[in-house]
């Protein structure tokens, strides 16, 4: 639907609608050019231009205006959904919200893509060249993605030449748009490994550099037939490659029209299935001192450093609460994380619970019947004695007393939050104790990470009777997303074997696990268990 | 509880119309025409057919024309014919007659275009008789 606005928004399909796509892209191609040489030329050549032309470059002056109109109410959707989202809400709340808000954020993406087309259509971009530091740009670029990175397990690296003069002088502002481009588009998708940004020197002489940029990815890769298309797929969005690259096509159309200005290139290799490297390749002239003077320390830093994420596997949180509901909603609060959770119903399943497994954390309700959580606490603390390991405790309760505070901590609690927790103060002091890198909290909201979900393990691997074991494990969880993946992969397994009756079975998992019935999963799960149970004995 | 199927490929679509319809009754959620017909066929196999189907058309891989000859090809091989077959309302982003047209050819019962509101797809379900009037009391 959208693409079809921005189409129309445009006014240059209505007449493009039934050609081929070669000439759809020869009239963008030819509006860019003409918006150039409008803003060169004033007006000279007139005679090729013609009506249409000047029909269309009007249109491009009402997006470019309209884009700001639209950002303004924009702006409001997402600043008060953004507002809502830092208070208490129902789990039922809190899962509408963050639809309204996911949907906005998208929606202002496309918006800022549109405006940055229709600008660069109209000629509106100058040279803007500055003195700049391009470590700490690329530092900046891989900082604004490390929060979406970790939500899905990926680390980003850094691998920066030495042979790259540090301060360069140039279009700053595109290189960053261009990097942030190929860097959101390495993270989107990529579902495990690593990102890497890597700059290398090509050529180099009295006043210039040759530097090139790469990002490289393990993700999905660009089928090879296609790979000329994803620069130039602005209005190809309607088949399916395009609506899996959705935004893609928007935003590298653009970085590569901002590399020709800059008289750089921009290009991509990619294997299927193993990942893609997107490189740019730019000319800058060299520049001798730090233009920020002294504002960055990096310069005393060793360079070609790694700058990866610390974290080898999740950070494991557990709550403990003898209310269903408040364990819940702390659980949905955290699942914007990449958090491992587990829960317990009271002290003694809580020290149960603790005596086998190892965590970063433990959400500790106070008022608990039996083992109540201070004492819980006491017998972590003395559990712990024996060896050097501290489990941080956060306590959580209605009262916040200094007397009551003072006991949590003398009971050997870290942390004190206070009922009814909201997703701001839960996040903020969970991912503080837990010592994130690049701190989050400062600079984004929690809820900039809703979309994506905490990491599944990779069950390509897992035979059918394993799968089924992690669907049991799920269920009871109740852990309907990863259900479902299971299901899926189940489904996969039956598709490869040709048994469609297993098949037909994992979907109704599958299912059932979209629509969150327990019950009709568990009667899925039943049979599925039935029939790999005959698979096998036969 | 009625049984409601909504074929989206975007999420945030299925549970719009999920949202409208929850109060009357259980949604399952498929992604593409080809898993609502499956859908469809498990669904009666179970002995608990879909009430209704609100189906998109715009879909990768099986798109929502394909989709309905396909599910009423299905409901005729398990013994369902014409006014017994599960409701199903487009809907869709499309606006054009020709599509609006095609759709009733190819056996649906209703068509709503997007943006949907609760008002025009409850509508709609007391039209074709799947839902009363009240939202009924759990």
């Amino acid at each position: 639907m959208i693409i079809r606005t921005t189409e129309n928004a445009f006014g240059w399909n209505r007449q493009g609608q039934n050609q081929k796509r070669g000439h759809t892209m020869k009239r963008i191609k030819h509006i860019v050019n003409k918006g150039e040489r409008q803003a060169s030329q004033n007006g000279a050549g007139g005679r090729d231009l013609g009506k249409n032309d000047s029909r269309i470059s009007n249109s491009n002056r009402v997006v470019a205006s309209m884009s700001h109109e639209i950002r303004t109410p924009m702006n409001a959707i997402l600043g008060f959904s953004g507002l809502l989202l830092n208070e208490p809400l129902t789990p039922s709340q809190l899962v509408k919200l963050r639809f309204i808000h996911g949907a906005g954020k998208r929606l202002l993406h496309l918006i800022d893509n549109v405006l940055d087309f229709t600008k660069l259509a109209s000629g509106q971009y100058g040279d803007f060249s500055v003195d700049f530091s391009i470590e700490r740009l690329i530092t900046q670029c891989v900082d604004t993605q490390t929060f979406t990175a970790k939500e899905k397990g990926l680390a980003i690296e850094t691998e920066l030449s030495n042979a790259v003069p540090e301060f360069l002088n140039g279009d700053e502002n595109r290189l960053r748009h261009v990097l942030a481009n190929l860097l959101d588009n390495a993270v989107k998708f990529t579902s495990t490994g690593t990102v890497t940004v890597k700059t290398s020197l090509e050529d180099e002489d009295e006043e210039t550099a040759l530097v090139r940029i790469s990002v490289i990815d393990t993700g999905i890769g660009i089928p090879k037939e296609r790979i000329d298309e994803i620069f130039s797929s602005f209005l190809q969005l309607d088949n399916d490659l395009d609506r899996e690259y959705i935004g893609v096509g928007l935003g590298l159309d653009i970085c590569k029209k901002f590399m020709e200005m800059m008289g750089g290139t921009i290009g991509v290799i990619s294997v299927p299935g193993q990942g893609s490297t997107f490189w740019i390749s730019v000319r800058l002239k060299k520049q001798e001192s730090n233009p920020l003077d002294g504002q960055t320390n990096s310069s005393n830093q060793v360079r070609s450093s790694q700058t990866s994420s610390p974290y080898t596997r999740m950070p494991r949180v557990l709550i403990v609460d003898d209310d269903r509901l408040c364990r819940s909603i702390s659980v949905e609060y955290l699942s914007s994380s990449a958090i491992e959770i587990k829960e317990a119903c009271d002290g003694a399943e809580a020290l149960e619970i603790l005596a086998e497994e190892e965590f970063d954390l433990i959400l500790m309700d106070i008022l608990m019947p039996g083992i109540d959580g201070l004492e819980t606490t006491r017998r972590l603390r003395a559990s712990e004695k024996s060896t050097d390991k501290h489990t941080l405790v956060v306590a959580l309760t209605a009262n916040s007393s200094p007397k009551v505070r003072k006991t949590c901590l003398e009971a050997g609690m870290d942390e004190f939050l206070t009922k009814p927790v909201t997703p701001v103060s839960l996040l903020e002091v969970v991912h503080r104790l837990i010592g994130w890198p690049g701190d989050h909290s400062s600079t984004k909201s929690p809820s900039e990470g809703y979309e994506n979900q905490p990491q599944m393990p990779d069950m390509k691997s897992l035979s059918c009777e394993d799968c089924l074991q992690y669907a049991l494990v799920a269920l009871d969880a109740g852990n309907f997303q990863q259900l479902g993946k299971i299901a899926r992969n189940i489904g996969n397994i039956a598709e490869k074997d040709d048994n469609s009756l297993l098949k037909d079975n994992a979907f109704r998992l599958e299912m059932a696990s979209r629509s969150l019935n327990s019950a009709r999963a568990e009667k899925a799960l039943e049979r599925l268990y039935n029939l790999n149970k005959n698979t096998v004995e036969v | 509880m009625k049984r409601f199927l909504i074929v989206d490929d975007e999420d945030l679509c299925g549970e719009l119309i999920a949202a409208f319809l929850e109060p009357y009754g259980q949604c399952d959620y498929a992604h593409n025409g080809q898993e609502a017909v499956t859908a469809v066929r498990l669904a009666i196999e179970d002995g608990e057919p879909y009430d209704a189907v609100c189906l998109d058309i715009m879909m990768p891989e099986m798109d929502g024309h394909h989709a309905l000859p396909a599910i009423r090809k299905t409901e005729e091989k398990l013994g369902i014919m014409g006014s017994d077959g599960t409701k199903v309302i487009m809907v869709t982003a499309l606006r054009e007659s020709t599509h609006c047209i095609k759709s009733f050819h190819e056996g649906c019962e209703s068509y709503v275009t997007k943006p949907v509101t609760e008002a025009a797809v409850l509508e709609k379900m007391r039209e074709l008789g799947v839902i009363a009037d009240a939202v009924p009391a759990n």
